[in-house]
């Protein structure tokens, strides 16, 4: 690990002012648990550490008229123990629960999991995100891309997004609130990731001086919804696929869906396809299987991933199912 | 309020924080990870580091009391707060105690390097439930990963601390063998006291740290080397291929040395070492080694066997054409006409991938210079070995180096080969300073040896009446740049491609093939894990196509006493595989029915399958001596030393051997001090590897204490009935209701400071094979049988093992708790290898890419002891180690069969080749319709 400055502001404002307004010079140091693994491989390696932990602020679930405020430093833990959060949004618990593992949990915070840099293997190798050799080959392409974008890949960014616990938040309807040295600012969850143009550009909209300070879920009045996750072991590597799905019924007919996928993409995939699929009619294996195939329509795999159409497909299908069967 | 300034880089924070109970403040930067800080500033050496990476859990401690990942914690987050770690937590009784006893009774621990993590997490556990569920223990240990045990044993462990314990056995005089005694060194374990390769170093010992090829194979050439020492403060030297004294190459097997300590002009694969940087731990470990001048050539490198053996393809060694290392031949009867005339035939291909060992503890030593001597002292499953070649490298006697085993965390094959010694030698030895070297995860993936990629083509013919008339089988194996135990899988596979089935015609014929991809080595089984998962798929295949039941066909074909194997051997005694077949009959038909009943009714996408699968694994070297030699004392103060070098790297020989050794000399267990496989003061007991130690060792030891009994019964004029008592400082011997005491005090003492010493060699007899590969192989064949049941989901190609029942025949079960340890913990490997473990050379360097199991994927496993005894082994034991691997992948991929009716013929059976698979036979099916 290289040598870099370390600071540890109390306050955003003052977190603000101490990040370069450049990516590449400062970063922010939450929990630690994809930083430091960044910075030990010299994929990340910034002059100074910003340590928000000391920040009081930022921590904490609270509820307001707005819906469930979760305060960007919250543990994975803590979300996962809280009562409200497994009351009201018990598909987000569920995903929390099911995301990495105790001692991860325990420091991994909400803000650092939605601002976590993909686990490509070329990324992860310091090739960048949007890796190519001297002579401009797309190493993704060309290499080894088992475990790559199956959607939205036509380039030049093909890895996953690699959050579980996003696509369930944007079924929900999550906003992300940012605090940067031009003042605050709420996004839906799902606008916060962009896919890079450049190898400059980042997978977030998000300023190099800007910080996520809370993660605000709506009341999930009459949205039943639902989480599922293909991972090739029981417990703890990262998914194959995710989709997470909430439906607000009419009856025995869909209202309204939001389908969203994870792992599939260089961002959470939210897919009106299979959206408008689902609108009007019942929820059961025939319109999940058509809302599934309509998700996955335009899934272009690469040369070692076409598998992974089919498990989307099935995630997405049983998400479906699992949301009509399922509570809010 | 304002920010506290920056800090700027370099400058180190004093922090306060409180370990186990007590405020320490430490002077350290604030990026610092808080495992290092434990570990070298404190001393905590307990915490281990497995991946740096928050993939492994090894260095889980306590942080305000809930687990976290120690290192992935920022030394200055600590500040303030109560950090808890495997050392502290002895002061949490009774809980702790019971946990404690618990492991060792259970055999939770075997190498102990995720002991410690495994511990702190179930605290975690406990001390919110204590009386958890077991799916709430599975929960709490998920991130903690094991390699050794299965985990099954420590999820019993934790279920049960908080019972009542029943306290430890403790047999009495000459009844060691057969008991569930506790291991020797489980204490160690349990408490976080046991030193592995990176938890001891000397005061101000340099760091060493390697610069490695990037690519797959490259020319290359150094800069300014001496530049870059003296513009780097700190740095004290660079040495390479020209610094080495020894010139002559070193290698595991010295008929095929071909390794260097450093490439020369060019690297031959992704890892290969060029150079060490030797200086002051930060400094190294700051070094930016981007910077570091060498510029590479990347050449075409050679990747696949095809690629290797194309005519005219570039020679990876110029001295070995078409690029083979060596092969392996064993012939019997006429396998063309056998199969001619078979009444059905199978033919069939498969292939396997790399597989990584990923013990939990990364290679890791140090090494000082001691007058015109060298002292290693490091993680290895082999000193001797490592001293001959230390030996070699710095052109030095043998008997002027050193070699000091620490407790190893897990081998399984790839410890055999040097790692960090030859770096750490070489810089001790020039610069007259220790030197220490500790491999990152990414190194030892990156570096070190893997199981041999396979691809093997099968043809295999019984008649109508169910007996097996031949076998032609062929293998290339995917050997890498270098030789390691290339030679050795060639060679054994051909003698165990038949399985433990009498197979009179065949043909099994090897060749390891060089590539420019990491060096395969040694991996639990040598090849014949491989081998196993195509011959038992073709049997299957054969039994399904004769009409037969698979088990019965097994039953009817396998080997006995008196019928020869494929070399000709008849083993005449201690062939127990028809009493493995026999004993998994009632699981069999219960799991089957079951499978059948749930498939009839089900209607969602899961399918339930069963699958079985026979081994056969030969003990030792396969016709080669492989001596070891044990050495036994008895002390002054009547106590007993054993020096037996079988180095334990948690199969448990240190307790094995010592109860052997007891019972021989029928004295009691409590009485032995075990003495390490120090090279300067053990003799040589050979390598941990080969499923040997218990059988070669075992029986050195047995002979040992028996010589060593006799010459005390002389002393005392008694004859061989007599009973001995052993008392402090007094011997009691008692013959026919005539008592005397020895006062030992009054003996004198020999050249190894005892009152009285046996040595006693072994070496198993064995013959060497002739051209056609027919002779004696080995003395003693473990043999068993694996049943897997299975569940998978037809629509997503992932597969749960619901259940395995393990059949082995062991001879005799020096200790069951250990052997059920083995057998457990190879049942994890064989699950990974068939399910989700493979290495891409250039991928995945890390434990989450490279997936092995965790709890979660491991399902009860039922052992089933058999004890045929071997006519040869100590008490009649065989191996274990190696054979618990073998049957589990192959029942595995034929219940996948079983359940879904395709057949996987490349693993590991990942979902998407499962999916594939079923995808092929839909279409094949409605093209038929
Ligand atoms: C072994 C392992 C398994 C894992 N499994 C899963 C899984 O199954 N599912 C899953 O979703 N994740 C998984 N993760 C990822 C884990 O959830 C993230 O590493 C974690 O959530 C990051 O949070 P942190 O607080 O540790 O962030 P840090 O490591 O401190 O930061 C991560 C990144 O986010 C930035 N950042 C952090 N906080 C903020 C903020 N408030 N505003 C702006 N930027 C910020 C940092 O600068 C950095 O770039 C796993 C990680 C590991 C190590
Ligand atoms: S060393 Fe910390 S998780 Fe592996
Ligand atoms: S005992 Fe768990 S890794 Fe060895």
């Amino acid at each position: 690990m290289r040598a870099f400055d370390y600071v540890s502001p109390t306050s955003t404002r003052q977190a603000a002012n101490l990040l370069s307004s450049t990516w590449g010079n400062t970063e922010i140091l939450a929990g630690g648990t994809d930083l430091l693994a960044l910075m030990k491989e010299d994929v990340v390696t910034p002059k100074r550490l910003v340590n928000i932990k000391e920040i009081a602020d930022l921590r904490g679930v609270k509820s307001d008229s707005s819906g469930l405020r979760i305060g960007s430093l919250t543990t994975l833990a803590e979300v996962a123990e809280d009562a409200g959060v497994r009351e009201k949004y018990p598909a987000f618990a569920e995903a929390v629960r099911e995301a990495a593992s105790p001692q991860i949990r325990n420091m991994a915070t909400v803000g650092g999991n939605l601002c976590q840099r993909p686990r490509c293997w070329y990324f992860r190798n310091g090739l960048g995100l949007l890796p190519k050799d001297e002579s401009g080959k797309e190493l993704v392409e060309e290499g080894d891309n088992r475990y790559h974008a199956i959607l939205g890949n036509d380039g030049p960014a093909r890895f996953v997004s690699p959050s579980t616990i996003v696509p369930v938040l944007i079924a929900y309807g999550a906003k992300v609130r940012l605090e940067g040295p031009k003042g605050k600012r709420e996004l839906p969850l799902e606008k916060f990731y962009v896919i890079p143009k450049t190898d400059r550009d980042r997978e977030h909209d998000l300023l190099p001086n800007e910080i996520v300070t809370e993660v605000v879920i709506p009341a999930a009045n009459g949205w039943k919804v639902a989480h599922y996750e293909i991972r090739q072991k029981a417990a703890f590597d990262w998914p194959l696929a995710v989709a997470a799905v909430a439906l607000k019924m009419d009856g025995s007919s869909v209202q309204a869906a939001r389908v969203v996928l994870g792992h599939v993409a260089p961002t959470p995939w939210p897919s009106p396809q299979a959206e408008a699929a689902l609108k009007g009619q019942p929820a059961n294996e025939d319109s999940a299987k058509k809302a599934a195939d309509a998700a996955l329509a335009n899934a272009k795999p690469l040369s070692q991933n076409a598998y992974k159409v089919q498990l989307a497909r099935v995630a997405v299908k049983r998400a479906i199912l699992k949301a009509a069967g399922g509570a809010a | 309020m304002l920010a506290t300034p920056p800090i700027p880089r370099d400058v180190q924070l004093s922090l306060s924080f409180t370990v186990n109970g007590k405020p320490v403040t430490v002077v350290a930067s604030p990026g610092e990870r808080l495992t290092r800080v434990l570990r070298e500033d404190l001393g905590l050496t307990g915490t281990k580091v497995g991946c740096d990476a928050g993939d492994c859990g090894a260095c889980t401690v306590l942080l305000d009391g809930e687990p976290v990942c120690a290192c992935l914690v920022p030394v200055a987050q600590a500040e303030g707060h109560e950090i808890t770690t495997v050392e502290g937590l002895a002061g949490r009784p009774p809980l702790f105690d019971r946990l404690q006893k618990a492991f060792l009774q259970h055999g939770a621990a075997q190498c102990g390097a995720c002991t410690p993590g495994m511990l702190v997490a179930a605290t975690a556990l406990l001390e919110k439930h204590e009386h958890p569920a077991e799916n709430e223990v599975m929960d709490a240990l998920g991130g903690v990963l094991c390699r050794c045990t299965g985990y099954r044993k420590i999820i019993t462990a934790v279920l049960e601390a908080g019972a009542e314990n029943v306290a430890p056995v403790s047999p009495t005089s000459g009844c060691a063998v057969g008991a569930r005694l506790v291991r020797l060194d489980g204490q160690r374990k349990v408490d976080g006291t046991e030193i592995y390769g990176a938890d001891e170093c000397p005061e101000a010992a340099l760091a060493v740290r390697a610069i490695r090829c990037p690519h797959h194979r490259a020319r290359f050439q150094f800069g300014d080397l001496d530049e870059f020492v003296t513009s780097h403060p700190g740095i004290h030297a660079i040495f390479t291929a020209k610094d080495v004294p020894g010139k002559a190459c070193y290698g595991v097997i010295p008929s095929f040395a071909d390794q260097t300590v450093f490439a020369e002009n060019e690297a031959r694969f992704r890892g290969e070492a060029v150079a060490i940087v030797v200086g002051e731990q930060a400094a190294v470990e700051g070094l930016d080694l981007a910077s570091f001048p060498v510029a590479w050539d990347e050449l075409e490198p050679i990747t696949t066997i095809d690629a290797a053996l194309e005519p005219g393809a570039e020679l990876i060694h110029a001295s070995r054409p078409r690029n083979v290392l060596t092969g392996g031949r064993v012939v019997r009867g006429d396998v063309e006409r056998a199969l001619a005339e078979a009444d059905v035939v199978v033919e069939d291909e498969y292939e396997t991938g790399f597989v990584e060992h990923a013990y939990i503890e990364p290679e890791a030593g140090f090494a000082r210079r001691v007058g015109d001597g060298i002292e290693v002292q490091a993680c290895t499953q082999s000193p001797y070995m490592d001293r001959a070649d230390i030996a070699k490298i710095l052109d030095i006697a043998p008997d002027k180096v050193r070699i000091i085993p620490t407790a190893v965390g897990g081998g399984f094959g790839s410890k055999l080969d040097l790692s960090v010694q030859p770096f750490v030698a070489l810089a001790a030895w020039h610069l007259n300073k220790p030197a220490r070297m500790v491999y990152s995860r990414f190194e030892s993936i990156l570096s070190t040896t893997k199981r041999h990629p396979a691809r093997m083509r099968l043809r295999a013919g019984a008649s109508r009446d169910g007996k097996l008339v031949g076998l032609d089988f062929s293998a290339d194996f995917n050997t890498g740049a270098y030789s390691s135990w290339g030679p050795t899988v060639a060679a054994r596979v051909p003698v165990h491609a038949s399985g433990p089935y009498q197979v009179p015609n065949y043909r099994a014929v090897t060749r390891a093939v060089h590539t420019h991809l990491v060096p395969a080595g040694a991996f639990r089984g040598f090849g014949v894990p491989q081998t196993a998962i195509a011959q038992e798929q073709v049997y299957d295949q054969l039994a399904d196509r004769l009409g037969m039941d698979r088990l019965e066909f097994r039953i009817l074909n396998a080997l006995d006493d008196h019928s020869p194997t494929v070399t000709g051997q008849v083993l005449g005694a201690g062939v127990g595989i028809r009493a493995c077949l026999e004993a998994l009959r009632p699981r069999w038909s219960a799991a089957r029915a079951e499978a059948t009943a749930f498939n009839a009714t089900a209607t969602g996408p899961i399918r339930r399958g069963v699958g079985m699968a026979g081994m056969w694994y030969g003990c030792g070297n396969t016709s080669l001596p492989n001596p070891s030699t044990v050495r036994v004392g008895l002390k002054a103060d009547g106590r007993i030393a054993l020096h037996q070098g079988a180095v334990d790297i948690g199969q448990g020989s240190n307790t094995i051997v010592t109860q052997i050794c007891a019972d021989a000399m029928q004295a009691p267990i409590e009485r032995f001090d075990l003495v390490s496989g120090d090279t300067a003061i053990t003799p040589d007991c050979g390598k941990t590897s080969a499923s040997r130690q218990t059988f070669v060792t075992g029986k050195a030891a047995a002979m040992a204490g028996e010589k060593l009994r006799a010459a005390i019964l002389q002393l005392a004029f008694a004859g061989e009935n007599a009973a001995i008592r052993f008392r402090d400082h007094c011997l009691e011997v008692e013959e026919g209701g005539r008592k005397q005491a020895i006062h030992l005090a009054q003996l004198p003492l020999d050249e190894f400071g005892y009152v009285a010493t046996a040595e006693a060699t072994f070496d198993p007899p064995t013959s060497p094979l002739d051209e056609n590969g027919q002779g004696v192989p080995y003395a003693v064949f473990g043999f068993g049988a694996h049943l897997a049941e299975i569940a998978i989901d037809t629509e997503l190609g992932t597969v749960q093992v619901l259940r395995i029942t393990a059949a082995h025949d062991v001879g005799r079960a020096i200790n069951p708790t250990l052997i059920e340890g083995q057998i457990e913990g190879g049942a994890a490997q064989g699950l990974g290898h068939a399910l989700m473990e493979e290495f891409f050379p250039g991928k995945g360097e890390n434990l989450h890419d490279y997936l092995i199991p965790s709890v979660g994927d491991m399902p009860p496993v039922e052992s089933i002891l058999i004890e045929d005894p071997s006519p040869v082994g100590p008490f009649g034991a065989k191996g274990i180690g190696e054979q618990a691997v073998i049957p589990t992948a192959p029942a595995i991929l034929n219940a996948i069969h079983d359940a879904t009716g395709v057949r996987i013929r490349r693993v590991p059976a990942t979902p998407d080749r499962i999916r594939a698979a079923i995808l092929a036979a839909q279409n094949t099916r409605s093209h038929r319709a």
